[in-house]
C-alpha cells in the first residue's frame, strides 16, 4: 500500500545532510587529490603544474609495481588461507552445538581488535631472540626463523597476521549463513538417501553462494587496502619487501612529501578498489 | 566407532583452534605484567617462571587524564559515532522507504554510499592534511572526527537501511493513517523498532572509528593522539619499549571487545551490511 505523500520534498530533508556531509569529507577531498596528482608539490613549496607527467611516472615506476606485486600475492594467499579454514571452522562449528558460545567470543577479539594492536602483538611473537615462536621451534630442535628480517618470508609473516586477525571475520559470516540455510533440501536428500559428500556439493555449497561471495569480496577490498600491519610488523621491510600499494603510497606522501605523485598512486590505488566494489555492490542487494 | 574417531578429532582442531587465536593475547598479558628484566627472557608462565609486575597496568588509569590516547580515543570515537548514526539514519531511512525518481535512483545512491565506504583511505589522507593544515586544525580532535565520517558515516546509512527495511510497513502505515507526518512516523515507529540495529551501528561506528590508525596518525601530533598512535610511539630510536606497547595494545584492545559482545547477535549483519542475517 503506498503511503500518501503530502510532504513530497520530505525525502530530500532527510537524505541532504548524509549527502551534504560527504560531499565535503568525500568527492571534494577525491577531487582536490585529483588537482594535485597534475602537479609537481613538494610540501612547503610551490605547487608546478605538470600535466600527466605523475601517471607516466606511476607506470614506470618499479617500486609501485614491485608494490602493486607485493599485495596482490599477500591478498590472494591471505584471501585463500582465510576462506578455506574459516570454511572448515564455519562447518565444523554447525555440528557442535555446545561450546559454539565460547567460540564466538574468542572469535570476536581479533577481528575488532585494531590493526595496528594485533601489528604489535604479533611483533612480539615473531621476535627472533624473545619470540615465543622461534622459542618454541629452539625447544623442538627446530632452527629459528627469521620471521621479519628475511625478504622472502617476512610476506608470509604480514599473511598470518592477516589471517589470524580476519578469519574469524569469514568464520562467523559464514556460521550464521549456515545456520539460516532452510532444512527442508537436507530432509529431502536425506530421504533419497544422499551421500554427505553429495549434500555437500549440490545443496550446501550452491545455498551458501552468495555469502561465500560477500566474504570473498569484502575481504578482498580490505586486503588491498592494508597498511596498519606492514606499519607496525614490518615498516615495509626488510627493504620493500613488504611493502604494501597503500604504505608506498603513505611513504612517498608522508615521509618524502611528494605529494603531487602520491596523489596520482593513490588514484591508481582507488580505480583498483573502484573495480572490486562493483561485483561487492551486486551482492548485496542495494536494490 | 567412526562417529567417536570423528568427534575427537573435531575436539582436536576446535582445540587447536582455540590456542591459535588465544595465544597471542595471552602473550600480549604477560608482557604487560612482566618486569622489564623479565621482557627479554622467554617465560611462559606468570608466578612460576617470573614475578608478575602489575604496576604497569596504572597506564591504564590515564583514561581518566584529559589528553591522554586513550582519552582522545574515546572522546573522538564517541562523537564518530553519535554523529555518524544521527546524520546516517535520517539518510537510511530515506533510502530505505521514500522513491528517489531522479536520475540516480535508490540502488544508485546506495552503491555511492557503498563506495564511500569502501575508499581507500590514502587517497583522502592528503588533501585532508592540507585541508586540516590551512585551517589550523591539525592536532585537534575536529580533524580526527570529520575524517572518520568519510568513512563511519556511508558505513552507517548501509546498515541501518538493511534494519530500517525490516520494520513492519503495516505499522508505519497505520500511522499515516493516524495522522502522523512523515518525521513523526520515523522517530515513533522506525527508530524505537530498529533501536537494536540503531545501537549495534553506534557500537560499530565507534570500533570503527576506534581502530582508524592511518588518519589519525597522519593528522595528530600530540593534543589529540589516539591509542593506535601511541602505541606504535612505543617504537622510538632509541629502543622499542615492550612493556609500553603492550600495556597500550591491550587497553587498545579491551573497549572494541566488550562492546562487540554487547552486540554479537548483529554483528555479522552489521559487518555484511544486512546481506547476512546473524
Amino acid at each position: 500500500m503506498k503511503l500518501p505523500s503530502p510532504d513530497k520534498h520530505i525525502k530530500y530533508v532527510f537524505l541532504y545532510p548524509s549527502i551534504i556531509f560527504l560531499l565535503v569529507l568525500g568527492i571534494f577531498p577525491t577531487i582536490y587529490t585529483l588537482f594535485i596528482s597534475f602537479h609537481s608539490y613538494q610540501l612547503g613549496r610551490e605547487m608546478v603544474f605538470i600535466g600527466a607527467e605523475n601517471f607516466r611516472e606511476v607506470l614506470l615506476d618499479s617500486r609501485f609495481w614491485n608494490a602493486l606485486q607485493i599485495t596482490t600475492i599477500i591478498a590472494v594467499t591471505a584471501l585463500t588461507v582465510e576462506l578455506l579454514f574459516g570454511f572448515a571452522m564455519a562447518l565444523i562449528l554447525n555440528r557442535d552445538i555446545r561450546g559454539v558460545r565460547f567460540f564466538f567470543w574468542i572469535f570476536l577479539l581479533p577481528m575488532v581488535a585494531s590493526p595496528i594492536a594485533v601489528s604489535y602483538i604479533w611483533h612480539l611473537l615473531y621476535s627472533e631472540l624473545f619470540g615465543p615462536l622461534n622459542d618454541i621451534l629452539r625447544i623442538l630442535g627446530l632452527r629459528p626463523v627469521a620471521w621479519l628480517s628475511n625478504e622472502q618470508i617476512a610476506p608470509i609473516s604480514i599473511v598470518t597476521v592477516d589471517v589470524w586477525q580476519w578469519t574469524p571475520f569469514v568464520i562467523l559470516v559464514l556460521y550464521a549463513a549456515l545456520q539460516s540455510l532452510p532444512k527442508e533440501p537436507y530432509e529431502a536428500a536425506q530421504i533419497d538417501g544422499a551421500s554427505r559428500t553429495q549434500i555437500f556439493m549440490h545443496i550446501t555449497l550452491p545455498l551458501l553462494g552468495p555469502a561465500l561471495t560477500i566474504v570473498f569480496f569484502l575481504r578482498l577490498v580490505e586486503v588491498f587496502k592494508i597498511f596498519d600491519v606492514v606499519y607496525g610488523l614490518t615498516g615495509g621491510g626488510p627493504g620493500i619487501s613488504t611493502q604494501s600499494i597503500t604504505y608506498y603510497t603513505y611513504d612517498v606522501s608522508m615521509k618524502w612529501f611528494s605529494l603531487g605523485y602520491g596523489s596520482a598512486l593513490s588514484y591508481f590505488i582507488l580505480i583498483i578498489i573502484l573495480a572490486i566494489t562493483i561485483p561487492l555492490s551486486r551482492v548485496i542487494k542495494l536494490g | 566407532m567412526k562417529r567417536k574417531i570423528e568427534n575427537v578429532a573435531v575436539w582436536c582442531v576446535l582445540l587447536t583452534t582455540a590456542v591459535y587465536f588465544l595465544f597471542p593475547v595471552y602473550w600480549l598479558i604477560t608482557t604487560a605484567i612482566k618486569q622489564t628484566k623479565d621482557i627479554f627472557t622467554t617465560t611462559y608462565v606468570p608466578f612460576i617462571q617470573f614475578q608478575p609486575d602489575f604496576s604497569n597496568l596504572s597506564l591504564l588509569i590515564e583514561v581518566f587524564r584529559l589528553g591522554s590516547p586513550l582519552a582522545n580515543s574515546f572522546i573522538i570515537a564517541t562523537s564518530t559515532a553519535l554523529l555518524a548514526v544521527s546524520i546516517g539514519s535520517l539518510a537510511a531511512y530515506s533510502l530505505a522507504r521514500f522513491e528517489f525518481k531522479g536520475p540516480l535512483k535508490n540502488k544508485d545512491i546506495s552503491f555511492w554510499f557503498l563506495s564511500q565506504r569502501m575508499f581507500p583511505g590514502i587517497v583522502l589522507a592528503i588533501p585532508f592534511f592540507i585541508m586540516m593544515k590551512n585551517l589550523g586544525l591539525l592536532d585537534t580532535h575536529l580533524s580526527v572526527i570529520m575524517a572518520h565520517l568519510s568513512f563511519t558515516l556511508p558505513f552507517a546509512v548501509l546498515i541501518m537501511r538493511s534494519f530500517f527495511l525490516e520494520v513492519p510497513r503495516e505499522l508505519e502505515d497505520s500511522a499515516a493513517v493516524d495522522g502522523c507526518s512523515r518525521i513523526q512516523t520515523f522517530l515513533r515507529i522506525a527508530l524505537p523498532i530498529s533501536a537494536p540495529g540503531i545501537v549495534s551501528t553506534a557500537i560499530l561506528s565507534f570500533i570503527l572509528s576506534w581502530n582508524d590508525f592511518l588518519f589519525a596518525t597522519i593528522l595528530t601530533l600530540s593534543n589529540s593522539q589516539t591509542m593506535p598512535v601511541a602505541i606504535s610511539a612505543g617504537v622510538t630510536p632509541v629502543g622499542v619499549m615492550y612493556w609500553v606497547i603492550a600495556v597500550r595494545a591491550f587497553a587498545a584492545i579491551l573497549p572494541p571487545w566488550l562492546l562487540a559482545l554487547a552486540i554479537q547477535r548483529y554483528i555479522v549483519r552489521g559487518l555484511t551490511f544486512g546481506a547476512v542475517k546473524g
